[in-house]
């Protein structure tokens, strides 16, 4: 979001899905696509199978590795000195579209100057990828244009998170591949409406529509509307929140959707942080890890008992309607708030979600002014869509960036805040699974899913194994600087030698207890999910007679 | 049409009738009962398809007194042939309005999404198998290249199910896909080759030809092809077409309750009468 | 019956391209010299055959399980070395 921001003046898949088709040149870069996003991998095989070059740069070996034209497995935590050194041999051999970049870009030079620090030689060895295999990926991606560059949770979950989505969009813009069919910056969500609830102010600075709480004339403007005069500072990230809550300060939480207890990092830090809360409110469909340690649990309904929309990555905004009555006690998330909101003393009184949603298009009149719930229909409406004769935009930036040219930004290669070390010899990452989603809530239920994958497990390369004397199925115990614990060992040689792979969904392997709540990116505050420093023991082996 | 199914409803020919209706400019499956036959309005064919029979079947063992209607394709006729053989939907309470559809030498083109595929593209060409090459054209590669084709198309399966759970004549309570023996659980793509094997296994006999897994895969493997094959090797060595007649299936892989037990050895009648 | 399905699954095999490695017989007990002539027989057609092409196909993230890690010792067998040279059209590998 920052990066994006800070280079094109929005934060948002900036083209289609569908368009992914069109492309000549797929760059996949920190995205299990089929595993986490399986119906974009539909888009990604069919334009591949047309003719469209296809490189895959992650860590691990992952299924589209092995249908694409180049793969590379760089080291955790090296995606700008990787990108650094695409554009290099790029400009090099002048393979960058000049006249985009002095007509729609700015700050050219400042980048230059950078990527001369990032030589073939140099590149290849910070990051592992040889300098063969970082031509022909320069080479693709400028060459077969028009190229489209994915990339998800493996850029942003590091302390250089938007350093990371801002190399990905100086390399975008170098080539020229802004504002076209087939190409774009295109961030895949993690949720079928992150785009939605970003959309919707859900994050400190900003109101609906990324309108900033700092601005007094937008401030003015939602006061009124509120009739409520609205703080000028802006909130809290939920990674300033934990520290808030240790010292004190913050001494009440309500927690809509999420499941902290799983998903942030340094499991046992903040177990401590939340036990300091005067109060914590959950509002779940099920009684998450976190629900279960709160003082006040609302039973939201689900999506199959509420009506709404959603706004998904790509900036689609979707109508759900309601398919059955809540069970049990169970009410839509706006009528809970609503609730709560009038017995806490400032009525809400909405009559519908689509009152609600007119609200919305007042509120946010750029993205949203033109959606009615008539227009969205099925198949839905992408913002930016001001006005009721607007039919979407499928793709931004066609003509101008919204901050007027598109930003180049000198980005350095910063190591990962930790690396491995004689007391902590394997590196760590994290990631998801095909089977279950994020922590589980909904999908580690399911008797069918959990038949797929009950339990969590670590990835380890045989080599590793076989040095540790671990066997396939083995239980091991992993330690960090922050806590410990076991899983059973997976062997595959889709991690590299002394990289461990953990997925996080798992609530009795809590992958989390070993990742750093203090490492995160200084602008976006996005931990560090993807590097850690672990020690690997294995355990005794029960043997079943 | 929609006058029929008035009529059906009024005299309670039938109580429940699936079709499409039209949504938002999309058609959609959708049951029209006397309480809603205002509905009926917004009755369409249309090109798009949905496993009707399979709604039926449910609706039918839900509601064991309902008779139930639908707007049947002639793969939705084959379909329900082969689920009454194997005694999951009660066609003497299904009654078919039957609709135009898959091309024969009096139509050479109908209404059938399937029919107009999308182009393959020179990779898949190249690489892997055109959906729309027919089984003999598959059978004239080289055995290695022909295994490295199948392999390009396997090893992009996602795990979705979407070709089993679309299917209208798979039906069983235990599927062997999820059995952990079987075929290892928790990677992908699933274990390639013998996940789609043991599915194109099971479609022996079985399946009707209607395409929908092919159009439900997001990966655009070339089932329908492998599936074709195999009922080709079944007609080949038991003289048996799916769908067709009333002659149980060679292969009865299953008991009287579906499930992953074997037919006792002795039970002759899993032969075809020659 | 059981030849038919016997026949079946290896047209099915064929047709995937891995046909000619499924072969059934019917031996008694007394036989052992047919036994024996069968094995043989099978032996040497699979070793004109050659390596299973599955092997070529052997991916860095697939999961290694139990068995295949004893039976491998963790190391890549010959043919998985061999196949890896790239003979197929496709297989995947860089």
């Amino acid at each position: 979001m920052a990066g994006l921001a800070a280079a094109f003046g929005s934060g948002a898949m900036t083209n289609s899905i569908a368009d992914i088709e069109k492309a000549g040149c797929i760059f996949i870069i920190g995205s299990n696509t089929t595993a986490c996003h399986p119906l974009i991998s539909r888009r990604i095989y069919r334009a591949k199978e047309r003719g469209a070059k296809l490189i895959v740069a992650d860590p691990r070996g992952i299924q589209l590795s092995r249908f694409a034209d180049v793969s590379v497995h760089h080291r955790l935590g090296t995606d700008v000195a990787l990108l650094n050194g695409m554009m290099h041999i790029i400009v090099k051999e002048g393979w960058h579209d000049a006249d985009f970049i002095s007509q729609r870009t700015e700050g050219f030079d400042e980048l230059s100057q950078v990527l001369d620090r990032y030589p073939p030689n140099r590149a290849s060895s910070l990051t592992g990828v040889s300098v063969g295999q970082l031509k022909e990926m320069a080479r693709h991606y400028a060459t077969y244009g028009p190229a489209a560059l994915l990339y998800a949770m493996g850029i942003t979950q590091h302390t250089t998170g938007v350093d990371n989505v801002k190399s990905c969009c100086n390399l975008a813009m170098l080539c020229g591949n802004m504002g076209v069919a087939g190409g774009g910056v295109n961030p895949l969500r993690g949720q079928n409406n992150v785009q939605g609830a970003c959309d919707m102010g859900g994050l400190p600075n900003v109101f609906p529509g990324y309108q900033p709480v700092t601005d007094p004339e937008v401030r003015a403007k939602f006061s009124a509307a509120w009739k409520k005069e609205l703080p000028a500072v802006p909130g809290l990230t939920i990674t300033d929140m934990v520290p808030a809550m240790l010292e004190g300060c913050l001494k009440a939480l309500y927690v809509i959707g999420e499941n902290p207890k799983l998903s942030d990092p340094d499991w046992n830090h903040l177990h401590h942080a939340l036990k300091n809360l005067d109060l914590l409110v959950v509002q779940e469909l099920f009684l998450s890890e976190t629900a279960q340690v709160a003082d006040v649990v609302f039973p939201a309904a689900s999506v199959a008992e509420k009506d709404g929309t959603f706004t998904n990555t790509e900036r689609r905004c979707l109508r759900i309607r309601k398919a059955i009555e809540p069970v049990g006690d169970a009410l839509a998330d706006w009528q809970i708030i609503s609730r709560l909101s009038s017995a806490m003393g400032y009525p809400m009184e909405y009559g519908s979600a689509e009152e609600i949603f007119e609200e919305i298009r007042q509120m946010a009149p750029k993205s949203y002014g033109g959606m009615t719930y008539e227009r969205l229909g099925i198949d839905g409406l992408q913002w930016p869509c001001p006005s009721t004769d607007h039919s979407g935009t499928p793709i931004l930036h066609t003509q101008t960036f919204p901050r007027g040219k598109g930003k180049f930004h000198g980005v350095d290669y910063q190591a990962p805040a930790e690396l491995p070390d004689e007391e902590y010899p394997y590196a760590l990452t994290t990631g998801r699974m095909f089977a279950h989603y994020h922590t589980g809530t909904m999908t580690r239920i399911s008797e069918k899913l959990d038949n797929e994958q009950p339990t969590g497990y670590v990835s380890i390369h045989p080599e590793d194994a076989a040095r540790l004397d671990v066997a396939a199925g083995d239980p091991v115990r992993l330690s960090s600087r922050r806590g410990e614990m076991e899983a059973p060992a997976r062997i595959t040689r889709s991690v590299p030698i002394g990289t461990l792979f953990l997925p996080i969904h798992f609530g009795e392997n809590p992958t989390n207890v070993l990742t750093s709540a203090e490492t995160f990116d200084p602008l976006a505050k996005i931990p560090e999910f993807k590097v850690a420093a672990v020690r690997v023991e294995k355990l005794p082996v029960e043997k079943e007679l | 049409m929609k006058d029929q199914v008035k009529k059906w409803l009024e005299s309670g020919t039938v109580d429940i009738f699936l079709g499409m209706k039209m949504v938002d400019g999309h058609p959609l499956p959708h049951a029209f009962t006397l309480g809603n036959i205002s509905d009926l309005e917004e009755l369409v064919p249309g090109t798009v398809r949905y496993p009707l029979e399979t709604f039926a079947a449910e609706l039918a063992a839900e509601n064991p007194d309902a008779r139930i209607g639908l707007a049947a394709r002639e793969c939705t006729q084959r379909a329900l042939n082969v689920l009454s053989l194997w005694n999951q939907a009660p066609t003497d309470r299904i009654e078919t309005i039957k609709l135009n559809c898959c091309p024969s030498p009096l139509k050479e083109h109908a209404a059938c999404s399937y029919l107009d595929p999308p182009e393959a593209g020179l990779f898949k060409k190249h690489f892997g198998i055109d959906n729309a090459a027919d089984p003999e054209a598959v059978a004239r590669f080289e055995p290695r290249e022909r295994f490295s084709r199948w392999m390009y198309e396997f090893q992009k399966c996602i795990k979705c199910y979407g070709c089993r759970n679309i299917c209208p004549v798979c039906f069983c309570e235990d599927c062997s896909l999820e059995h952990k023996d079987l075929i290892g659980t928790g990677q992908l793509p699933p274990e390639a080759p013998i996940f789609h094997l043991v599915r194109a296994v099971h479609m022996a006999g079985r399946c009707i030809d209607c395409g929908l897994c092919e159009e439900a895969c997001p990966a655009d493997i070339p089932l329908r092809l492998l599936y074709r094959k195999v009922n080709a090797v079944v007609d080949d060595l038991f003289d048996y077409r799916a769908g067709e007649g009333e002659q149980p299936p060679p292969f009865n892989i299953i008991g009287e309750r579906p499930s992953l037990e074997p037919k006792p050895m002795e039970n002759g009648s899993a032969c075809p009468q020659r | 019956m059981t030849l038919k399905r016997m026949r079946f699954l290896q047209e099915v095999l064929d047709f995937v391209g891995l046909g000619g490695r499924l072969h059934m017989e019917w031996i008694s007990s007394a036989e052992a010299q047919k036994f024996a002539q069968v094995v043989t027989d099978f032996t040497e057609k699979i070793r004109r055959l050659g390596p299973n092409p599955l092997h070529a196909f052997i991916q860095p993230d697939m999961i290694l399980r139990p068995r295949v890690v004893a039976a491998s010792g963790l190391k890549s067998t010959a043919a998985e070395k061999e196949d890896a040279k790239g003979s197929l059209p496709f297989t995947g590998k860089q």
